[in-house]
């Protein structure tokens, strides 16, 4: 089919079909109701959005009626503004000046790795007789090195246009314009290990100086640990064959049912890079990574694991290419080692139910933040396995149920969200939500049939009931007058993701009690060392401290007697007991509140 | 993008011209709105209506369409610093921070939807109770055609339907050549009139 522009499109449309489309989903429109609850949640009012003149929202509505010279310069445009829109010009300057050091960094960013990358693979070519595969390799014939031309040159684009001499490469590229590229099939991993980002690709082409012949290569790079910390594995894969051979110490294993060959090579400081290669239908790949505490050896194996798992393995397939995995026919145990994450399950299914369908979701990210991760629980009615309950467990915050009765619950020995939504064919659908050690729990189904909201209030308990998760309330501590209790030691509701490998997350809430804070000075003082994580004593546990917040906020002081705070640390596995340790009085500075909490 | 400033409209019968005049309005529009974050109004008033029909078609639902424009929006006014005109028009900025929005909360709730369908019914519209009931139910049954198209299929039916996106805008949105985009299209488009039969 030609479909060369807009006009195609236009004339090949069911103009049947464009019709209905168009008056279906073109219709509807904000209501200035709608518009000015969404002016107030974005901080502009609807009088400011009235005030635009009227003149110009003309203009900006109605197709202008005019020529060239009078639509403005494009943006690209070098010629001087030629009375059209005097600020275009220097927009684009002010945008670009920022974006070029962006694409700066970028560059260099590349220019470097590249250059390490070639450094430690001629470092090897030294140690051994041939050299590790890697991007802009020479032929294998190649006894003195063939020179490959230089490659990366920069423009707006960050596409380099191809030409015969000078080799090109793509940077920034996503997994399906690099599949494009490459003239071989390629792997891209799209479920990357937790605590993985990227992938950044790209894909290069090197000529063999003195042949027609180039070499492709696609260079995926991923990284591993936080922003201040960050080590990167490589990845590359290539149409030519590598021109080396592995060290002796070189082992063969069996990595998600491929042979891989694994070897370390040393690195100028000593650190031990190692090394992973198979060849697969003629494409040839390397991943290499220098180990460090951060990135071991089993973490790199992981990654290398990922690459495989997207090779077909039913239970953990893209089949949809959005970077979406399914997993069915779970068992407990099976969800909890697939996904990293806290997860309940009754140790015997609740009474009245019987055993789960259990099904698991995890869906990429692509702009490299965490991996959304779900695992949906179906428990069958005992007695009619046509009624059944829905339990999912998530490490993102579920949007709140659409209206509707809510309200707190004791269940399992700890406080459950509970509302009772009516459907618009009227029956009532009940919804428990809770958090267990960052995981966002939700039950739901429709009250009918033997679905009491006493049997599913049932399970409830019982699936609670079986959470490690702990609550510690210290004994009421009285200090310059302040008496300061921490109510509680809890799994926050606050945070919207899971806590970091090796982790997790509490919340502390106290309440300042029996105080008039008659002086505003000390209470505006109290308030703002709360705010200030360096009020407290952090040296008795290595926590984190995420975040803390004070009820009532200083913008709305008023001078209450009863004031609660809660603070949120991220805890790692194995802690110790935290002590809390401040002042709340800058007139008694020897006069310490002091609070122990029980590690978990 | 380089020296091209992209239709920002799908209709045919827009021209070139006035594409890259309304690429340029924008452009003009986020410059003020830079100096002046009052002045993003003039942007809101623009893209609004179109982001509520995207955010409604593909949500189904009205309340989540309008906190999907909401914060769409209050990205795009915190984010706008970001926004380069060299690489896309703004149009297909502002559409790729709503399919984000869109993308990420439907990964939050689906299991509600799956659960309480019934909930996220659009409401009925201005019309008289008979073209009420019939674009309700028009609306359903697209909605439920809609949904068993490939993710990337829907998405571009509904960027070119419901935010009134060119192929090429589209394509900034999803990293696709807009050749591709158009493809892609007239196969969902086929797909659909053929499950749709006589629906039309």
């Amino acid at each position: 089919m030609t479909l060369d522009n807009e006009r195609d499109i236009q004339q090949r449309i069911d103009p049947a079909l464009d019709a209905h489309l168009r008056d279906v989903i073109r219709r509807p429109s904000l209501s200035s109701a709608q518009h000015e609850r969404i002016l107030a949640r974005i901080g502009l009012s609807a009088a400011t959005s009235a005030t635009t003149p009227a003149s110009e929202r003309q203009s900006l509505s109605r197709q202008p009626d005019h020529g060239n010279a009078t639509v403005g310069p494009r943006l690209n445009d070098e010629t001087p503004n030629q009375g059209g829109f005097s600020m275009i010009p220097h927009a684009r300057e002010r945008i670009r000046d920022r974006n070029q050091l962006f694409e700066l960094a970028a560059v260099l960013t590349v220019i470097i790795v590249a250059a390490l990358a070639f450094a430690i693979y001629r470092d090897q070519q030294d140690d051994a007789p041939q050299q590790i595969g890697a991007p802009a390799t020479a032929t294998e014939t190649a006894a003195p090195s063939p020179t490959v031309s230089e490659t990366v040159t920069v423009t707006e684009t960050e596409v380099i246009v191809p030409t015969p001499d000078t080799g090109w490469v793509y940077q920034n590229l996503t997994a399906e314009q690099a599949r494009d590229l490459a003239p071989f099939p390629i792997q891209v991993p799209e479920r990357l290990p937790e605590g993985m980002s990227g992938p950044i690709i790209s894909v290069s082409k090197s000529p063999v100086v003195g042949t027609d012949e180039s070499v492709i290569d696609v260079a995926i790079v991923v990284q591993v640990g936080d922003s201040f910390a960050r080590e990167q594995i490589e990845y590359v894969q290539s149409d030519a064959p590598p021109s080396s051979s592995p060290g002796d110490d070189a082992t063969t294993i069996d990595l998600a049912g491929h042979p891989v060959t694994k070897w370390i090579a040393e690195q100028d400081d000593s650190r031990p890079m190692i090394v992973y290669s198979w060849q697969i239908d003629g494409v040839y790949s390397i991943v290499t990574a220098v180990l460090s505490d951060r990135l071991p050896e089993s973490r790199v194996e992981a990654f290398v694991s990922a690459i495989f798992g997207l090779e077909g393995d039913a239970n953990t397939g893209d089949a949809s290419g959005d970077g979406v995995h399914y997993y069915e026919d779970l068992t407990p145990d099976e969800a909890r080692e697939i996904l990293p994450m806290a997860l309940l399950f009754a140790e015997e299914t609740p009474a009245g139910f019987d055993a789960p369908a259990i099904t698991a979701e995890i869906a990429d990210q692509t702009d490299g933040t965490e991996s959304f991760r779900s695992v949906h629980a179906v428990y069958p009615l005992s007695d009619d396995p046509t009624y059944s309950l829905d339990y999912v467990q998530s490490n993102q915050r579920p949007q709140n149920p659409p209206g509707g009765d809510m309200s707190t619950v004791e269940l399992g020995g700890r406080t459950i969200n509970k509302a009772l939504v009516s459907s618009s064919g009227g029956s009532t659908i009940a919804i428990y939500t809770w958090n267990d050690r960052g995981t966002f729990a939700t039950v739901m189904t429709q009250l009918r049939h033997n679905l009491t909201i006493e049997l599913v209030e049932s399970f409830v308990a019982a699936t609670v009931a079986t959470s490690p998760e702990r609550h510690a309330v210290s004994e009421p501590v009285v200090s310059s007058g302040i008496e300061v209790t921490v109510t509680d030691v809890a799994y926050p509701e606050t945070l919207d993701a899971a806590p970091p490998e090796g982790s997790y997350y509490i919340v502390v809430t106290g309440t300042f009690v029996n105080q008039t804070f008659e002086d505003e000075g000390i209470w505006r003082y109290l308030v703002d060392r709360l705010l200030n994580p360096m009020l407290f004593d952090e040296s008795s546990w290595n926590y984190t401290h995420q975040s803390a917040t004070i009820t009532p906020l200083l913008a709305d002081l008023g001078l209450n007697d009863t004031a609660t705070f809660e603070l949120v640390y991220t805890v790692p596995t194995g802690a110790t007991d935290l002590i809390l340790t401040f002042n709340p009085d800058p007139t008694t500075p020897d006069d310490d509140v002091v609070i122990s909490i029980p590690a978990p | 993008m380089t020296g091209a400033v992209t239709k920002p409209v799908m209709n045919s019968d827009r021209d070139e011209r006035a594409a890259a005049s309304q690429a340029a309005i924008d452009a003009r529009l986020v410059v003020d709105a830079l100096a002046n974050r009052a002045a993003f109004a003039a942007l809101y008033a623009r893209y609004a209506d179109r982001l509520y029909r995207y955010a409604l078609a593909h949500s189904g639902s009205v309340t989540a369409a309008e906190d999907i424009v909401s914060d769409t929006m209050l990205a795009a006014i915190e984010g706008l610093e970001r926004f380069d005109p060299d690489r896309g028009a703004f149009a297909g900025w502002l559409f790729g921070i709503a399919s984000r929005q869109v993308s990420a909360r439907r990964r939050r709730q689906w299991r509600f939807l799956r659960v309480l369908p019934r909930a996220w019914e659009p409401e009925p519209v201005d019309d008289d109770p008979l073209t009420t009931i019939v674009r309700g139910a028009d609306a359903a049954r697209l909605r439920e055609h809609l949904a068993r198209l490939p993710d990337r299929d829907r998405e571009i039916v509904l960027l070119r339907y419901g935010a009134e996106l060119t192929s090429s805008e589209i394509g900034e949105v999803l990293g696709m050549k807009s050749s591709a985009v158009r493809v892609r299209l007239m196969r969902a488009l086929d797909r659909l009139a053929g499950s749709l039969g006589d629906v039309r």
